[in-house]
């Protein structure tokens, strides 16, 4: 299956499948605002209703019908939150088997996305995932596949590369990649995260060693919230609100924010059929359960395009992306000369398919997919496996394997406790 | 020093036996402490250290390392950190020989470990560590119903023919579904073709559904031949639907896997199969998964199938169809779809035109557009133009253009869009050309384009439109204009703002803004506009205030400035430098915000002031001053609230005590929270009391979805802050406690007998509460009467005040004591007859030294100013606002000019002739780099000093061990091994004192009659120094507690002070009598050649024991330890 390109930067010339750029006429031209009447509202079954799932119930032009949690507390406040009258299940194959849901919205811990993914993949119905789109590189092939093989439409529920003002930039993405794609700022580009450009990586994700064991409460179901994990003993911080800083589950601070930033990177450095060959970090050393900080993490790409994720937030006055031709800072601030001016004479990029009710209906790929979603989610799982390595990882891009580094290349598939396999 | 442990514990057989091959002296137990101590590692140079250090590790080694492990919960992170790094470092390339010792060691551990998650965490080493070799000792543990998973998991990591072989055996032999899940998982994943059969032979067995999904997910990836009649069975008992087995899903997967191994009959006939039976079960999500691969399979032969769904009603079927299409189709497949585009419907025609926009070629345009009548559902339409717009090298654009006058709301916009990001390169110049001629719609589309997209020649076809009669056209012109506008068009701009609205006034104003910015004689334009403004001032004039306000700059300034006299224009005014682009405005904001306290533009002027300070490039502590003022003029808690958000950019202390106060506010205690605890958790430096408490209240105050993050954070971040007091606030703001009168001078009162101190001194405090007292907070001098001084007294330290003098006061005054000297300057710089032009800060009563500031900070009389003061030893720092004035500048004497500056007084607040207010005043003492001198005693016994806190003249060289700020010799934990201080001189008989402080797991030795190579524990005789009471120790032998003559004899486990205390030890040495007295405790009192004559405690040779001279030294071991006053005398 062709992989279908939303972000081709069309003046450089890639070496890729021979896809023609694809574009589509955002959907709030098509219809405006209101454009669904009640009865057309498509319905959603949320998998994971903690405070992210519930999260998931305000989102435009479908209505929640079914909810799902292992925590009949979760089930309660989201209940109570939707004002009742919503079927419930405990075991997610129910709700995406409830021939009443239309959309599976994934909005568990990441080491259950792949699974549940594939497995609403499998049903025919259209995915709505949050990121990180899954915990390892291996799983977020098989979603592509998955994906691929039943013709489903996919959303990763982050959205500055389409909508909304990115962080601390204070204009939407879409500027920012029509800047870049202007060619004003030079070439290799050199994108740097950190406190000083926009964006603080604030680590409150981090885990505990030596975690007491403790009895799982009653309410919750702690070996289907486990479900492929390794077996460990329960303790209150390993669930909930705290898994993130555990590597069975995710990655920290980088596996909870680090999509949202990078995958506006990667759109608008146009790498959304490219990883990096090089990941370098800087950081403490890891523990084998719980996650730490980091300072740095370098991803380098083949043409020489950098994104710098800069967690310790030491170096001020960095710009945020970097050119040999000139420089943008926080606030969209720039060093070129009567920047928007001259920004106003190029084309604006091209439209992006921003309405996932609309792109279910046309069966046309969201903006955010299960492709360019995978690259953005692999950036995250290539820093994370840096770190727990905590060496200078390479890449090939191609072949989508580490280079020379069997332990790295381990953490790609990572095997699943049973029954739960992909 | 290392050697730590002994062998004597429970493993002594097993190690004794191990450490019997090793060439190094070191123990297991001493290697595996030495590693721990380093967990973890923060910087990579560390981290590699302990690495390596691993590398020596024997098979034994690793187990032994593994055999501390807890139950889960205990204290192994040390150990946890150590084993799963080192289970990745030797992965790399060139380590095979490590990683096989590393195997082996898991192997021994996992063996004889007995908890079973301390066996789960050695099966998830092995899963990232082993190969084949751990294979045999897996296999147990596949029928171990709590560790399957693990030990299945590991032969998955290890991923070879033989852990698939080792799986196959356990399969035979499996009794439980528990475990036969497991092993059949991790065969699916090592996709072993040996086990078809038996796999299938289970699902008969175990018929849960989770069995059966994990079952049929195996043998979709084994795709094995025997596998299709099961599949295709199962699928047909569910008819062709979804079930929680997932059976048409991976019968798909699995015919792709028959496919990818060359099976392709067999792949293609069960893809025929679901082909035909999905579409008769209504089930597109298979028929999509079977028209992929027949496509794959063979592309010549799907191309029929592929065409006619590719115009199927069915959207999912459709769209894969037409993706199969896009890398498989011809040409002529692709106008063969053209030609279907009439009879279609529509939905059908919008899928294919944007299958076309993809894949279609300019050839086809005419094709494409003869089928346009057709189009008559908007959406297809749509796609249709956007397919016209891509395939045409000049965009269509006139095509585009050409359908405005006739299309509905939504092709308009959608038309719009395609001209905004059209490649055509001539698409402007067409809009451009054609706007003037155009009909209304058209021209309000084209406008909206021109508002976002532009060229030069643009503004000449919107400025006409600005006049036109149509209103809509000409609001639309108005809104293209900042986007269009030309450095030309100023004069024609300003005539037009002129007779534009109130309402639409705004986009004039911009686009003149825009225009003036970028007109190269920028200044002289707006000098003009200023000339014109100023001499004939007209109502309209006001609307020419927004210009100066955006296009900003000093004559803009003065003359919006000049308006807030005239009475007609001045809120216009007022309005304007509330809104002025840049902080220039600030002063002249400043004094609004005092003086229009009733205008009905207080908040416009509140919401500029406060933009302003924080945009204006001041000093942080200069901010904090003006956005404390502006909290005094708040007249809501918004505005307060925006003042507190404000104060966390400034990261100042005073900033955080600020907020702090307004943390139980109802009104104000979110924004003041938020202010406080992002200051604190910013900054290590500010610790204490104060802070604990200020983060301890924040964590009760927080709320909301992010609180237990932020929680967690600040948790962290209080266990990581350093011990210790930071800011000490010496003023309650309610009373004088804490302070009292002055008496004389510190000379003095030094020479009074404490009677007559006491008396003065009570006569001093009756006057200061007569002239001084604490009003609102703040402690004011009336202007009569004496310093006020701190009742403590202060060496090293940081000081923070503010301070106010009065503006009508007589010569308006005042200063600050250090160590009961003058002085740190306070005075009215206007006052030149006494040089007070060069500023405050200085210390004025230096006569050698420079008295002046560096330069001058101070703000307008009567206003608040703020110090940092530091003095350490006899050098002072000032910042006055944040500016440094004075910069390590010595304090001379001013009572006695022939000797230096006291090393401990009172601070002072200096009495003038004026009234003075001070507020916020924090006082940081500073740790003191001691200098130790000898006793007037151990002068007399002949003590030597050997480190007094200066320098390390009388020691070897080496980055181990350096100097501290405070004076103390610190063994640096970053330093690699083998690098100990030795005195350059020996030493057979003698005395030996020193101070030394330890750190938690902290390992040292004073080695003594040592040489300057070797390991001085044998080559010399070693004293140990330990934190003997750390967890890593706890297995300790008792001849290595601290004191002991290491491996010799023993020392008593007494005498020593808490970790982080200062401890005194001696050791003496005289012959073969050594004796160790630990903070007056004798620990060890015994004879070497006695306690050796049968052999040493550890059973090792110590050829040190027969030296009679040798260096003494210090013996580091990669923790941090520190050392202070060491004195030595020769018996």
């Amino acid at each position: 299956m062709k992989e279908k390109n939303t972000s081709r930067r069309d003046f450089i010339k890639k070496s890729l499948i021979g896809a023609a750029a694809f574009t589509i006429v955002p959907r709030h031209v098509l219809g405006g605002k209101g454009f669904l009447a009640p009865s057309d509202h498509l319905t959603k079954g949320i998998i994971g209703v903690g405070a992210m799932g519930r999260g998931h119930f305000k989102y435009a032009g479908t209505k929640t019908v079914a909810i799902c949690d292992v925590d009949t507390r979760h089930l309660a406040l989201a209940q109570k939150a939707l004002g009742g009258g919503v079927t419930e299940h405990h075991d997610f194959r129910e709700l995406i088997q409830n021939p009443e849901v239309d959309i599976v919205h994934i909005a568990t811990p990441p080491h259950w996305h792949g699974i549940m993914a594939v497995e609403a993949s499998r049903s025919g119905k259209d995915i709505w995932c949050e990121k990180p789109m899954t915990r390892t590189i291996g799983e977020g092939k098989k979603v592509k596949e998955a994906v691929a093989q039943h013709g489903n439409i996919f959303r990763l529920n982050t959205w500055f590369r389409f909508d909304a003002n990115f962080y601390g930039m204070n204009v939407p993405v879409k500027k920012i990649k029509k800047l870049v794609d202007t060619g004003m700022l030079g070439w290799p580009l050199k994108v740097t995260i950190s406190k000083h450009t926009g964006f603080d990586w604030k680590f409150y994700w981090v885990g505990k060693e030596d975690l007491p064991i403790e009895q799982a409460p009653k309410e919750l179901d702690y070996e289907m919230w486990l479900g492929p994990a390794p077996h460990k003993p329960y303790s209150t911080h390993r669930v909930h609100t705290t898994f993130r800083g555990y590597w069975d589950y995710d990655g920290g601070g980088l596996g909870d924010m680090g999509q949202h930033y990078l995958d506006p990177v990667q759109y608008f450095l146009g790498k959304d059929e490219e990883s990096p060959v090089t990941i370098e970090v800087d950081a403490p050393q890891q523990h084998s359960d719980a996650v730490g900080t980091w300072r740095k993490i370098t991803y380098t790409y083949a043409d020489g395009c950098q994104i710098v994720l800069d967690g310790a937030g030491t170096e001020e006055g960095l710009a945020y992306i970097e050119g040999p031709k000139g420089k943008l800072y926080k606030g969209f601030v720039s060093d070129i000369p009567d920047m928007e001016r001259k920004l106003a004479q190029y084309p604006d990029p091209a439209p992006q398919m921003t309405d996932f009710v609309e792109a279910c209906r046309t069966r046309q790929k969201f903006a955010l997919n299960e492709q360019n979603g995978y690259y953005s989610a692999t950036l995250v799982n290539l820093g994370l496996a840096a770190l727990r390595l905590n060496r200078t990882l390479k890449f090939d891009s191609d072949k989508q394997v580490f280079v020379d580094d069997e332990a790295a290349n381990r953490l790609i598939d990572q095997p699943m406790r049973g029954p739960w396999i992909i | 020093m290392k050697k730590v442990f002994n062998t004597l514990s429970a493993l002594l057989l097993i190690q004794v036996a191990a450490y019997a091959q090793q060439p190094a002296n070191r123990t297991s137990a001493t290697k595996i402490a030495d590693v721990l101590a380093q967990q973890p590692a923060e910087e990579i140079n560390k981290f590699t250290a302990a690495m390596k250090e691993l590398q020596n590790f024997t098979a034994e080694d690793v187990a032994n390392l593994l055999a501390g492990l807890k139950p889960q919960g205990g204290n192994n992170a040390a150990t946890e950190y150590a084993a799963n790094s080192y289970s990745f470092y030797v992965m790399q390339p060139g380590m095979e020989a490590q990683r096989e010792v590393f195997s082996k060691g898991l192997l021994l551990a996992l063996d004889r470990l007995q908890d079973k998650d301390n066996k789960g965490f050695v099966l998830q080493l092995m899963r990232q560590a082993s190969k084949n070799e751990a294979i045999d000792a897996l296999i147990p543990y596949l029928k171990d119903e709590y560790l399957v998973d693990k030990a299945a998991m590991a032969l998955n990591g290890i991923r070879t023919p033989e852990a698939a072989q080792a799986l196959s055996n356990a399969l035979a032999s499996s009794a439980s579904e528990k475990t036969t899940i497991a092993i059949v998982g991790a065969l699916g994943d090592l996709r072993s073709k040996t086990d078809e059969e038996a796999i299938i032979a289970t699902l008969a067995k175990y018929t849960s559904e989770n069995y059966q999904r994990n079952a049929y997910t195996a043998l979709s990836k084994i795709a094995g031949t025997k596998s299709a009649p099961v599949f295709l069975a199962k699928l047909k008992e569910v008819n062709y639907q979804f079930d929680k087995t997932n059976i048409g899903g991976l019968t798909l997967d699995y015919a792709n896997n028959l496919l990818d191994e060359g099976q392709q009959k067999q792949a293609v006939s069960i893809a025929n199969v679901i082909a035909k039976e999905a579409a008769k079960a209504e089930a597109p999500t298979l028929q999509v998964g079977a028209l992929i691969l027949l496509t794959k399979a063979n592309p010549a032969k799907a191309r029929k199938q592929l065409m006619k769904a590719a115009v199927s009603n069915n959207p999912l079927y459709r769209a894969a169809a037409l993706d199969l299409l896009a890398e498989n189709g011809t040409d002529a497949d692709t106008k063969k779809l053209i030609g279907t585009l009439r009879k279609s419907s529509p939905e059908v025609q919008e899928s294919i035109l944007n299958y076309l926009a993809d894949e279609g070629t300019e050839a086809l345009v005419p094709d494409i557009k003869k089928s346009w009548s057709s189009l008559k559902y908007t959406r297809a339409k749509i796609a249709g133009l956007n397919t016209l717009s891509k395939l045409s090298s000049d965009g269509s654009t006139d095509y585009l253009i050409s359908e405005l006058p006739d299309a509905d709301e939504t092709t308009t916009q959608a038309i719009e869009a395609l001209l905004l990001s059209s490649k055509d390169p001539e698409v402007v110049e067409k809009i451009n050309n054609t706007i003037a001629g155009a009909n209304t719609k058209t021209q309000l589309a084209l406008l909206k384009v021109l508002a976002t997209r532009t060229n030069a020649n643009s503004s000449k076809v919107v400025l006409p439109l600005l006049t036109v009669s149509d209103n809509n056209v000409k609001i639309a012109a108005l809104k293209a204009l900042p986007n269009v506008v030309d450095t030309e068009d100023v004069d024609a701009l300003v005539g037009v703002l002129a007779n534009t609205s109130e309402s639409d006034a705004r986009y004039v104003q911009e686009a003149l803004v825009i225009a003036l910015k970028a007109r190269s004689d920028k200044d002289a334009k707006i000098n003009q506009l200023a000339v014109e403004t100023s001499r004939n001032p007209s109502p309209t004039s006001a609307k020419l205030f927004p210009v100066f306000a955006g296009v900003g700059g000093e004559e803009s300034l003065k003359t919006v400035e000049g308006f807030l006299k005239n009475n007609e224009l001045k809120n216009s005014a007022i309005l304007a430098l509330a809104n002025w682009s840049n902080p220039e405005a600030l002063p002249v904001l400043i004094e609004l915000s005092r003086s229009e306290r009733v205008n009905e533009h207080f908040g416009a002027i509140f919401n500029g002031l406060i933009k302003q300070i924080n945009a204006s490039d001041h000093t942080n502590e200069q901010k904090t001053l003006l956005l404390k003022d502006a909290f005094e003029l708040a007249e809501n808690a918004t505005q307060k609230r925006t003042v507190l958000s404000s104060l966390q950019a400034t990261g100042t202390y005073q900033a955080l005590m600020f907020a702090a106060k307004y943390m139980d506010d109802k009104d104000l205690k979110g924004a003041a929270t938020n202010t406080a605890l992002n200051i604190a958790t910013d900054s290590y430096d500010f610790i204490g009391t104060d802070v604990r408490n200020i983060l301890n209240k924040a964590m009760e105050n927080l709320t909301g979805s992010e609180s237990s993050y932020l929680r967690e954070a600040i948790v962290r971040h209080l266990t990581e802050m350093p011990t210790g007091e930071g800011y000490l606030s010496i003023f309650n703001g309610t009373d004088l406690t804490g302070w009292k009168g002055l008496v004389e001078n510190p000379i003095k009162r030094a020479a009074m007998s404490p009677k007559e101190l006491e008396q003065k001194q009570a006569a001093a405090d009756k006057k200061m509460h007569d002239n001084w007292k604490a009003i609102n907070g703040e402690l004011v001098f009336s202007g009569e009467g004496d310093n006020i001084a701190t009742v403590k007294q202060y060496g090293d330290f940081e000081m923070l005040v503010d301070w106010k003098l009065d503006p009508n006061g007589k010569e308006p005054d005042a200063g600050v004591y250090l160590r009961g000297t003058p002085q740190v300057q306070i005075w009215d710089i206007s006052r030149t007859n006494v040089g007070a032009e060069v500023g405050s800060g200085g210390l004025y009563n230096n006569q050698k030294d420079p008295s002046k500031p560096l330069k001058v900070a101070d703000n307008p009389l009567g206003e608040w100013n703020t110090f940092k003061i530091r003095m350490v030893g006899e050098k002072v720092w000032v910042w006055l606002n944040g500016e440094l004035v004075v910069d390590n500048v010595t304090l001379e004497n001013y009572w006695d000019r022939n000797q230096s500056i006291f090393p401990v007084e009172q601070i002072e607040l200096q009495a003038h002739g004026s009234q003075v207010w001070y507020r916020d005043i924090y006082v940081k003492e500073l740790a003191r780099k001691e200098t130790y001198t000898l006793s007037e005693e151990e002068k007399k016994e002949g003590f030597e000093m050997l480190f007094d806190g200066n320098d390390l003249d009388k020691w070897t060289e080496t980055p181990a061990y350096e100097i501290t700020p405070q004076g103390y010799i610190r063994a640096n934990p970053d330093a690699k091994f083998g690098k100990n201080l030795y005195t350059k001189n020996e030493y057979s008989d003698f005395v030996y004192r020193f101070e030394f402080k330890l750190t938690p797991g902290a390992n040292n030795g004073v080695g003594i009659r040592t040489p300057l190579e070797g390991d001085a524990a044998y080559a010399g005789t070693e004293i140990q120094i330990l934190d003997n009471d750390a967890e890593i120790y706890k297995n300790l032998k008792e001849y290595q507690y601290h004191g002991s003559a290491y491996g010799i004899i023993p020392a008593k486990r007494e005498g020593m002070k808490p970790i982080g205390e200062w401890n005194e030890q001696e050791i003496r040495v005289q012959g073969d009598k050594i004796k160790v007295t630990l903070n007056g405790v004798v620990i060890l009192d015994g004879d070497l050649a006695e306690a050796s004559k049968n052999g040493t405690l550890d059973g090792k040779k110590h050829p040190g024991l027969s030296k009679k001279s040798g260096h003494i030294g210090f013996l580091g071991h990669g923790s941090e330890v520190f050392f202070r006053n060491i004195r030595v005398k020769k018996l």
